[in-house]
């Protein structure tokens, strides 16, 4: 996304004035000098988002409760990043410092604080009043959620990349729709196991009753995701790699990226994921990937998986997984089965990978039966 | 009495007279596209590594 102009980012509306924000004079949030000679001096000790690190200094005043669940909102916090990358990392004091090191110069320069959701763009797009500082109760998709989430779930959403996702193409539904305040805002908790355990986090059923009339839903019922019969091919990212370039700015490097659907097994099946089946994408963390702030950081990457249970958001009613019963059964290359992992991470991925005995087998003779059965109510 | 209540409300007008001038320092500048545009041709750019490379 190219960036504002330099006097956009900065521009205030006229009409701003008049709205209840636009009242409160501007170093009450921003801090600086009205009194200051000249821009320097003015600027001196101001903050251009007031709303991060500490929602309460700016928002409280008036908006308590958003304020407080802040603070849980893994938007603001990240709060998941670093218990997960500590899970692979060496248990050395020294090198997990260099680690943090790193995780604070590149993971967690992306959050979204208040402002960065409702007034600017956020900061890792390079930041910029969007409305000429209006605060909009709902954030702006293209601004502000896929300045962030754009090149896999933005670019895969509105069709960038492959056929786009039927909620928005055909039902111009954005981000909001399926993600409320209710999700974003922070559910209270603090001991989130990852992103999709946050209360009120999206399900296709809150919307979608499966239709037990629809053959492949009454056949394959909830053993399942959604995902793996109206997903398309997905972005997965391989070896990313961080560190500092000669100026001291921070560079992110992943060299590979490919675009594949993969079935895998659910590691983590619990009543609000029941389903066996599921689809996993490959996230970029290596070994090496903060290898610039020192050697052998990552010592205990087998402790977790690097395919993950993925959700992309590129939805289709038809597919080609669901057009054939077989395009999907026996077809080994849907499935993430060992061969398709380095030998080095399969320790790792044990709990996704498919063992080869366990993909569905080819169904036979589909013609036959259906002509003498009455056809059930096909899904297409 | 007359003559301290004058000057109480002179100085309650001044006070109020030099906060809405210190807002509008603020407001004025930034309300105007022109002004800004000046001032930002002369201010550094804010740079990205070009060592950055591929998709996340």
């Amino acid at each position: 996304m190219a960036p504002l102009e330099p006097h956009i980012k900065v521009l205030v509306a006229k009409d701003f004035l008049d709205t209840d924000h636009g009242e409160i004079d501007c170093e009450e949030c921003h801090g600086g000098d009205p009194k200051g000679k000249d821009m320097a001096a003015a600027h001196k000790g101001m903050t251009a988002d007031p709303t991060f690190p500490d929602a309460d200094k700016a928002c409280a005043d008036c908006h308590e409760e958003e304020a407080a669940l802040a603070k849980t909102s893994l938007h603001y916090t990240l709060a998941t990043y670093r218990p997960m990358v500590h899970k692979r990392a060496s248990g050395e004091t020294k090198k997990l410092a260099l680690l943090d090191k790193g995780m604070d110069n590149h993971c967690f320069s992306c959050h979204a604080s208040c402002g960065q959701c409702h007034v600017s763009r956020p900061e890792s797009a390079m930041g910029g009043l969007i409305d000429g500082h209006k605060f909009n109760a709902k954030p702006d998709q293209t601004n502000q959620c896929t300045a962030c989430h754009g090149s896999r779930v933005g670019n895969e959403f509105t069709g960038a990349t492959g056929q786009g996702d039927v909620h928005y193409t055909r039902h111009d539904m954005d981000c909001m729709e399926c993600h409320p305040a209710s999700e974003l805002h922070g559910d209270g908790k603090t001991d989130h196991k990852n992103r999709y355990d946050v209360e009120g986090s999206p399900r296709c059923g809150d919307c979608h009753e499966p239709d037990p009339k629809v053959e492949q839903h009454a056949v394959h019922g909830d053993k399942i995701s959604c995902y793996v019969c109206h997903s398309q091919p997905y972005a997965n990212c391989y070896a990313c790699h961080v560190g500092l370039d000669s100026k001291g700015l921070a560079y992110y490097k992943n060299p590979v990226e490919e675009e594949h659907l993969m079935i895998g097994l659910n590691p983590n099946q619990d009543p609000d994921r029941p389903e066996k089946w599921i689809l996993v994408r490959r996230v970029p963390v290596v070994p090496t990937s903060f290898e610039f702030y020192g050697k052998d950081l990552l010592t205990n990457f087998n402790q977790a998986n690097n395919w993950k249970y993925a959700s992309p958001h590129n939805i289709q009613k038809i597919t080609s997984q669901n057009r054939e019963c077989n395009n999907c059964h026996g077809n080994k290359d849907l499935f993430l089965t060992e061969d398709k992992v380095k030998p080095e991470m399969q320790k790792a991925n044990a709990p996704v990978i498919v063992p080869e005995d366990q993909i569905p087998g080819k169904q036979e003779s589909q013609g036959e039966d259906e002509e003498k059965a009455p056809k059930k109510r096909s899904y297409f | 009495m007359r003559w301290k209540l004058t000057f109480l409300m002179a100085l309650l007008a001044v006070t109020v007279g030099t906060a809405a001038v210190q807002a509008s320092q603020c407001v004025s500048c930034h309300t105007d596209a022109e002004q800004l545009k000046t001032i930002t041709k002369t201010l550094p750019s804010p740079v990205a590594s070009a060592e950055t490379a591929g998709k996340g």
